[in-house]
């Protein structure tokens, strides 16, 4: 009995895994092959799925030679992704660091930052369309300076977006480096002003390293969600106008609901997985060299 | 250990909260004491003969017509015995739904809400290998024992019946039928001295004018323009009374770059110019509620808008709006008609029950009742009694610019099968680019030309 007992204890471990790897395996690896199973083939939308026929590669390669719009969703993916983080790394670590240096009131400060992360990232869109209409109170507070500004027009569309998105997220970064700030060792600290080391010396050459890790990982996260962005950009303008503020998660969400097609659909999403994994990859590497 | 008088203090308050929320509820109204003429009962009667006892699903989009039928099926079911177990869901909800249960090959319910757009398509599903999903319901319609005097099918509006149609053959019955109309600030006309558009040059001189010399609004027209559906359904409003087309699917071409299209395409494009800053984002609540905040002196719009721009908790012009039969184009009167219907799944197993259902939600005999809870007014009986200022526009608009061939032809492009939906996506993509000035209407068009003929060769392959 003992002996029986101590040959099953040693699946013990499998079986608290159990419940999760169903879960990845229902939810991530089940969908993730139905998509790779589509993008082979021409399926539309609502009709039944023995309809789905084989094409092999052609939905592939009309990504990539034959979709006018592939291109500009991916300048457009791309020009999003790379504001967002850079923008957000510096504005969120310049408002750690500041907060850093608050004694009084800091508590609430973080709590009031919390708030837009908080917020359902659709209403946060339905809300800043409200916001960003002609009448609508971006405008008022701009017209005494620049005059009233049509947002949903080719050259203002992607900016309000990437300024609601930037309203939305930087408390993300706030909150990762005040954490960390907050961690980092007073020593060298002290030691640097027993020195006489200037701000700027101390933060390139103490505060800058020791967050070298945390810049990397939440460059990392936030590179991963801002490639699949995807809610903001839909209820504020829905990729227009025109295909102004399309990026590649619009484009695959029209080509699949709005177009029913499918299995183009799929393919562009896949796309979009490999073109995420080339960004994220080579970070990674990077990470895990940096720390050994 | 918890103190005893906790635990009676919580029971307390679960079982108060509990009595407020049974008896606090909502419940759907009770048939209460109705005097039936002999005809209904002698149907009713026949109806629980054969199918009493029986049990159907009907799966529905979330609209005012679905409120109203919910409050009539407990007649029904006291009278007929049959019950009636109604799903709901949101528009969008819905669509995604049906896309599955399409996927399945099956619906599987005893009736299911369809929007006109899809009905050819899923009609023609046999013609393309694919299981049957609907039925027709002509059989039920004819037999007298099971289609009363009194549903009077004929009162129907011809063009909601044409719609709940394809290939001669009826497949369900208008629920909330809609086409569209020029709906305006009957006060500024009148200030001004103004006629409400007749003709589609009208309706531009209309929109250029309020839109610059007026200052009481900030423009002429508001109007459905972001790229997507919403684009293409306002643009389609106008193609075919300019004589332009998308596919003739009686003879299989497009007609996409034809110079009447084109044509057509500009003058969208230009009366967009006079409509509100940032109409490129405008979808139907924006551009609704621009003209139900007083900004704009006209709006373009399906006649659902109607009731919302009456109510003076939801529009600062309640009262003060005109209502216009949609203006005669170049090439003739035509007027989009839409709506969704009510059909029968080929998979149901209580067909002839679900046609009881569908008669006595839909009869002329329940239009008062119906009409009185909220429902969309779908026949000429109901619009000519003129209940509200927009039903006479309505009625005019469905029966004359609604039946022409124009409209007839407009109507037919949505029979070009499940490639439809692809086809849509990629006009209004290139329609948003000659929108935004990026490429020409010409250009556009010529685009959308070569989508087509490429599903036409797919279709005809």
């Amino acid at each position: 009995m003992i002996e029986k007992w101590k040959k099953l204890k040693k699946y013990y471990p499998l079986l608290l895994i159990l419940p999760a790897f169903i879960y990845v395996l229902v939810w991530v690896v089940y969908p993730t092959f139905l998509t790779l199973k589509f993008s082979l083939s021409e399926y539309t939308l609502g009709t039944p799925w023995s309809a789905a026929k084989f094409v092999g590669l052609a939905n592939f390669k009309w990504v990539f030679f034959e979709d006018w719009e592939f291109v500009p969703s991916l300048i457009t993916t791309l020009e999003f992704t790379v504001v967002q983080v850079v923008g957000g790394l510096f504005a969120g670590l310049g408002i750690a660091l500041l907060l850093n240096r608050i004694t009084k009131g800091r508590n609430l400060m973080m709590a009031l930052f919390i708030i837009p992360i908080a917020l359902m990232p659709s209403m946060v869109g339905l809300t800043w369309r409200l916001f960003y209409s002609y009448d609508g109170i971006v405008n008022f507070f701009i017209e005494p300076l620049f005059g009233k500004i049509n947002w949903c027009s080719t050259t203002f569309a992607l900016p309000a977006i990437l300024i609601t998105e930037f309203w939305q997220w930087t408390p993300f970064f706030v909150l990762v480096f005040f954490a960390a700030l907050t961690s980092l060792p007073q020593e060298p600290y002290e030691a640097a002003k027993i020195d006489g080391a200037s701000s700027w010396l101390t933060f390139k050459d103490i505060t800058l390293p020791s967050l070298k890790r945390m810049i990397l990982i939440v460059t990392i996260l936030r590179s991963i969600e801002a490639l699949r962005s995807f809610d903001i950009i839909y209820t504020l303008f829905g990729g227009g106008p025109g295909i102004a503020t399309q990026t590649l998660s619009i484009h695959i969400q029209r080509t699949a609901f709005l177009g029913r097609m499918l299995g183009r659909g799929s393919a562009l999403s896949l796309v979009l997985v490999l073109i995420t994994l080339a960004i994220i990859i080579p970070m990674m590497w990077y990470f895990t060299r940096s720390r050994s | 250990m918890i103190p005893k008088i906790k635990i009676v203090t919580v029971l307390i308050i679960v079982v108060a909260v509990a009595s407020i929320f049974y008896y606090a509820w909502p419940k759907a109204p009770g048939p209460g004491p109705v005097e039936y003429p002999e005809s209904v009962l002698s149907w009713a009667e026949n109806i629980r003969s054969k199918y009493g006892g029986t049990e159907l699903t009907v799966v529905m989009i979330t609209h005012p017509s679905t409120d109203a039928f919910k409050k009539m099926i407990p007649e029904f079911e006291n009278l007929t015995g049959i019950k009636v177990n109604i799903s709901e869901y949101d528009e969008v909800t819905y669509t995604d739904k049906l896309m599955v249960m399409l996927g399945e090959g099956t619906i599987p319910y005893d009736g299911f809400a369809c929007a006109m757009e899809l009905l050819p398509t899923l009609a023609m599903y046999p013609e393309f290998g694919y299981p049957e999903m609907i039925v027709p319901i002509d059989d039920f319609i004819a037999d007298k024992s099971l289609t009363p005097e009194w549903f009077d099918f004929e009162d129907i509006l011809p063009a909601y019946r044409d719609i709940m149609s394809y290939g001669g053959k009826t497949y369900g019955i208008m629920m909330a039928g809609e086409t569209v109309m020029v709906m305006y600030r009957k006060d500024l006309f009148e200030k001004y001295d103004k006629e409400p558009p007749r003709t589609y040059d009208e309706l531009l001189d209309l929109a250029k004018f309020f839109k610059e010399e007026v200052p009481e609004v900030e423009a002429g027209v508001s109007i459905r323009a972001e790229t997507g559906f919403q684009n293409m359904w306002s643009w389609g409003n106008f193609l075919y009374g300019y004589g332009g087309g998308m596919i003739d699917p009686t003879t299989m071409t497009a007609e996409f770059n034809k110079k009447e299209t084109v044509d057509s395409l500009k003058y969208f494009i230009n009366l967009c110019e006079y409509g509100p800053v940032g109409i490129l984002g405008y979808s139907f609540p924006e551009a609704w509620a621009n003209f139900r905040e007083g900004k704009s002196a006209m709006l373009v719009e399906a006649s659902a808008a109607c009731p919302g721009n009456e109510d003076p908790e939801q529009s600062v012009v309640a009262g003060k709006i005109g209502y216009a039969k949609f203006p005669t184009g170049p090439a003739g009167e035509c007027a989009g008609v839409y709506g969704t219907g009510i059909l029968i799944p080929a998979a149901s197993e209580h067909k002839e029950a679900m046609w009881s259902l569908i008669v006595w939600l839909t009869s002329k005999y329940n239009s008062p009742k119906y009409l009185e809870y909220g429902g969309v007014a779908n026949r000429v009986s109901d619009l000519e009694k003129k209940t509200y200022p927009y039903y006479e526009t309505i009625l005019k608009t469905v029966m004359e610019a609604g039946n022409t061939p124009l409209a007839k032809k407009m109507r037919a492009y949505y029979a070009i099968g499940p490639d439809f939906y692809p086809l849509w996506l990629s006009c209004a993509t290139f329609m948003g680019q000659a929108q935004v000035g990026n490429i020409t209407p010409e250009e556009a068009c010529d685009e959308m030309q070569a989508a087509a003929e490429t599903i036409i060769a797919k279709f005809v392959g």
